[in-house]
C-alpha cells in the first residue's frame, strides 16, 4: 500500500505551527506575551490509501497537528491542502464539504459518543448532516455499517452504556466510516482499549482500509501499534517533527537520537530480548512547551548534544530516499554504547 | 493521625516461619455482595513471594488485579466486600484476622502500596515534604524536623534534583514522573519488605516509564525488599519480574516463572495475550491474532471455565466444569483442563523467540512432564 511516489498527495501540510496563549483569565489570554508552541513548523504529506503513523509523548502536538488539520482548531501559521486546497483558507460550506471526506475517531469511546443518543442515530448523524439518502436508506447503511465492523445489525436501537470499550471504538469506527471519506485521522483509537481488544480494533481498521483505501492519520503514543499499522511514521517531539521514514526503516535505521531512545525505552515483551538489550534512559522530563529550548529543541535531554545543538535549529535534511530527520548529528543509531555509561 | 505504639513490633523484623515463604496467598476469595448479585472479584488467587523478588501480575482491566491486592491490604470497605476463603499470611501472620489497628502497622510499614494515578493519590493541600515524612511520624514516631530532614533526602534518593527546595512545594507543582517519583519515596519511606506497585507507569511516557522502572529496581537492589508490579503491559513484566501471575475474571489461569510464562506457557488465555500485541517485526508484519469476543461479567459468570466462550480450544467439559490448577514440580501452574496434555500445549502454543531456536532450551520436542520447569 505504501507505493507513495508519484501520486499526488491527498494531504499536505506546509510549514504548519499552532501556538496558544499560555495564561489564562478574565481576558482568555488576549493580552498574554507568552505562548505554548504547540507544533511548530510541520510539514508532511499524507498519500491515498496509506497510514501516517504520526508518534510522540504526551505534550509533543501530535494530537493539535491532527486537529488543526480538520481545522477543529485554526493554524497560527503554516498550510494544510486537502486534495490540493488550502482548509485554512475554507469559508463554512466549504468546511462542511472537506469534512465529508474528512473524519475524526477520537480516543475515548465512553466520552465521543452521546449517551442520549442510539447507535443507529450516532452512526447515521454525519449521513444526515450532510443530507445523504432518504430516512430508510441511510438506516439499511446503518446496519451495513454495523454489519462491517462486527456489531450485531440489530443493535441499532440500543444506547451506548449497553456497549463495552470495545464496541463503543467500534460505533465511532462506524460513524466515520459512514460517508466513505478519503482521510480518517485516528487520535490515540487503542490506547483506551486492553490488548486483546486493542488486537481486535486494529485488524478492523486494516480490512475497513484494504476494503474502502482510505488513508489514515494515526496518532498515537504506543511505538509497536503505531508500527504494527503504519506504512510511514513520523516522530514528534516538543512540536517538532523530528525523523519521517517507512516503517522499517524508522525502526532498523533510526537517525535521530530521540527516535532511538524513543525505541530502546519500549519494553518487549520477551525476557530473553529484554535482559540483554542496552537500555537508553533519558535524563529528566520534556521541557514546557512555553520558551522552548534554544536552537534543537532536543538538546537538554539528548545524550550526545554538542555546543552547536543549543545555538542552532537543525535543518530538516533527507538522509535517505524519503528518510527525513533534524539533527545536527544525524546518522544511523547515533547513540552509540560508549555514550550510555551502565 | 494515630500515635505510635511504644510497645508494638515490627512485623518485619521478625523471622519468616521455617519452610514458609515471605508472603502467601493461598485460595484467596472475597466476592462483593451487590444488588445486582454477588460479584466474583477474587476467586481462589494463590502464590507465593519471597524477598527480593518481583511478582508481575498480569490481566485486562476487571480481572482483580487491584482488588486482589487492595484485598490484601485491608482496603476493601466490607461490606459490600466479604472474605469468602483462603488465606493470607505475612511472615506467618494472617493478615486477613487482624484489626484495624494491626493493619495500619502494617500498611506503609511492612507493606507499601503504589497507585497508578500519581494526581489523584496524593493530597492536593500538603507540601510534598509533609506527605512524604507521614509515614515516618506515624510509624516510627519521628519528630516534624526528622520526619522533613528525611523526606529531604528520599527525595533526593529518588532522584528529584533540588530537594531541600521541593520539599516544601505542592503535589501541583510536580511533573506526573516526578509525582510518581515522590510516591514511590512515600512508599519506600518505612524501608517495607514488600512493596505493591499498582499499574505505576500506565499514566507516564516511555521515556519517563524506563526511569521509574529503573529506579524501582535500583531500590530493590538496595533494599532487598520485594516488589508486586501490576499492570496490563507484558512488556513491562519481561523486564521486571521474575514471576508472573496471569489472571483473568478474578482468577489466576496461570503462575509461574517469567520463563514459564513467556517460553512455556500452558493457558490458551496466555497465549492470547501474547498472540495480540504487534510484534517488534522487521521484515513482514503479520496480522494480530486478537481473542474474540469480551470479558465476561463477573456478576454472570459461565460455567466451567471463565475463559471458555472467548477459547479457540473450548471442548464440552470447559463449559462445564471449572478446571482447577494443573501444578507441575517448579511451582507453575495453569487452570486449563488441557495444561497436561503436552500434545495439545505443543500444537497450539504461539511461538516465542525461544521456540524459533534462537536460543535452544524448552523447544517443545524435549518437554516432558517430569524433567520439565527450569529453576524457579
Amino acid at each position: 500500500m505504501a507505493q507513495s511516489t508519484d501520486r499526488t498527495p491527498l494531504l499536505k501540510v506546509e510549514h504548519l505551527s499552532k501556538e496558544f496563549p499560555a495564561e489564562s483569565g478574565v481576558f482568555g489570554g488576549r493580552f498574554a506575551k507568552r505562548v505554548v508552541s504547540a507544533v511548530n513548523d510541520v510539514s508532511f504529506e499524507i498519500y491515498p490509501g496509506e497510514t501516517f503513523g504520526l508518534v510522540g509523548e504526551s505534550g509533543c502536538g501530535k494530537s493539535t497537528t491532527g486537529r488543526t488539520i480538520m481545522r477543529l482548531t485554526n493554524p497560527t501559521s503554516g498550510k494544510v491542502f486537502f486534495e490540493g486546497r488550502d482548509v485554512a483558507a475554507m469559508n463554512k460550506k466549504e468546511l462542511k464539504a472537506m469534512r465529508r471526506n474528512m473524519q475524526f475517531i477520537f480516543q475515548d469511546p465512553y466520552a465521543s459518543l452521546n449517551p442520549r443518543m442510539t447507535i443507529g442515530e450516532i452512526v447515521s448523524e454525519p449521513m444526515t448532516i450532510h443530507g445523504v439518502g432518504t430516512k430508510e436508506e441511510r438506516m439499511r447503511r446503518v446496519r451495513e455499517l454495523l454489519d462491517v465492523v462486527g456489531l450485531n445489525p440489530e443493535h441499532i436501537n440500543r444506547y451506548p452504556h449497553e456497549f463495552s470499550g470495545g464496541q463503543r471504538q467500534r460505533i465511532g469506527i462506524a460513524r466515520a466510516f459512514a460517508l466513505r471519506p478519503k482521510l480518517i485521522i485516528c487520535d490515540e483509537p487503542v490506547s483506551a482499549l486492553d490488548v486483546s481488544i486493542q488486537a481486535q480494533v486494529l485488524n478492523l481498521l486494516k480490512d475497513l482500509q484494504d476494503q474502502f483505501g482510505t488513508a489514515y492519520l494515526f496518532i498515537a503514543h504506543d511505538l509497536s501499534v503505531v508500527q504494527h499499522i503504519s506504512d510511514r511514521v513520523a516522530v514528534m517531539y516538543l512540536g517538532k517533527m523530528v525523523e519521517v521514514s517507512d516503517w522499517r526503516t524508522l525502526y532498523t535505521e533510526p537517525h535521530h537520537p530521540y527516535t532511538q531512545s524513543l525505541l530502546s525505552a519500549v519494553p518487549v515483551p520477551d525476557p530473553d530480548i529484554q535482559k540483554t538489550r542496552k537500555r537508553i534512559i533519558l535524563a529528566g522530563d520534556p521541557p514546557s512547551p512555553i520558551d522552548p529550548p534554544s536552537g534543537c529543541r532536543f538538546h537538554t535531554r539528548c545524550p550526545i548534544a554538542q555546543e552547536i545543538c543549543s545555538k542552532e535549529q537543525p535543518e530538516w535534511k533527507e538522509v535517505a530516499d524519503g528518510h527525513y530527520c533534524a539533527c545536527h548529528f544525524a546518522q544511523k543509531f547515533p547513540i552509540k554504547e560508549s555514550h550510555i555509561d551502565l | 493521625m494515630k500515635k505510635n505504639d511504644k510497645n508494638y513490633v515490627d512485623l518485619k523484623t521478625q523471622p519468616i516461619p521455617e519452610g514458609q515463604h515471605l508472603l502467601e496467598v493461598d485460595d484467596l476469595k472475597m466476592y462483593f455482595h451487590t444488588e445486582d448479585g454477588v460479584v466474583h472479584a477474587v476467586d481462589g488467587v494463590s502464590y507465593t513471594l519471597d524477598r527480593g523478588e518481583t511478582l508481575g501480575v498480569v490481566g485486562e482491566s476487571g480481572s482483580g488485579k487491584s482488588v486482589t491486592h487492595m484485598t490484601i491490604m485491608g482496603l476493601i470497605p466490607m461490606p459490600p466486600g466479604k472474605i469468602e476463603g483462603g488465606s493470607v499470611k505475612y511472615r506467618g501472620h494472617s493478615l486477613l484476622d487482624m484489626s484495624e489497628e494491626e493493619m495500619q502497622h502494617v500498611r506503609g510499614n511492612d507493606i507499601a502500596m503504589i497507585f497508578q494515578d500519581p494526581m489523584t493519590s496524593l493530597n492536593p493541600v500538603y507540601k510534598i515534604g509533609k506527605q512524604v515524612g507521614e509515614g515516618l511520624r506515624l510509624h516510627r514516631g519521628y519528630s516534624k524536623q526528622e520526619a522533613l530532614k528525611r523526606a529531604t533526602e528520599l527525595l533526593d534518593l529518588v532522584g528529584i534534583p533540588q530537594p531541600e527546595k521541593r520539599v516544601n512545594e505542592y503535589p501541583h507543582q510536580f511533573s506526573g514522573g516526578m509525582r510518581q517519583r515522590v510516591m514511590i519515596a512515600m512508599a519506600l519511606a518505612c524501608d517495607p519488605d514488600i512493596l505493591i506497585a499498582d499499574e505505576p507507569t500506565t499514566a507516564l511516557d516511555v521515556t519517563i516509564q524506563a526511569q521509574i522502572i529503573e529506579l524501582m529496581q535500583e531500590m530493590q537492589q538496595k533494599n532487598g525488599n520485594a516488589i508486586v508490579m501490576i499492570t496490563h503491559d507484558l512488556g513491562v513484566v519481561a523486564d521486571m519480574a521474575d514471576k508472573i501471575m496471569v489472571m483473568y475474571a478474578g482468577r489466576p489461569v496461570e503462575f509461574g516463572t517469567a520463563d514459564e510464562i513467556f517460553y512455556e506457557s500452558r493457558h490458551p488465555y496466555t497465549w492470547g495475550l501474547i498472540r495480540s500485541i504487534p510484534e517488534q517485526a522487521v521484515d513482514e508484519k503479520k496480522p494480530l491474532t486478537p481473542i474474540h469476543g469480551n470479558p465476561p461479567s463477573l456478576v454472570n459468570l459461565p460455567a466451567g471455565c471463565p475463559f471458555a466462550p472467548r477459547c479457540p480450544y473450548a471442548q464440552d467439559i470447559c463449559h462445564t466444569e471449572r478446571p482447577v490448577h494443573h501444578t507441575r514440580p517448579s511451582g507453575h501452574y495453569s487452570a486449563c483442563h488441557f495444561a497436561d496434555d503436552d500434545e495439545f500445549v505443543k500444537k497450539n502454543a504461539p511461538d516465542t523467540s525461544r521456540s524459533r531456536g534462537k536460543i535452544a532450551t524448552g523447544t517443545p520436542d524435549t518437554l516432558d512432564s517430569t524433567s520439565k520447569g527450569g529453576e524457579a
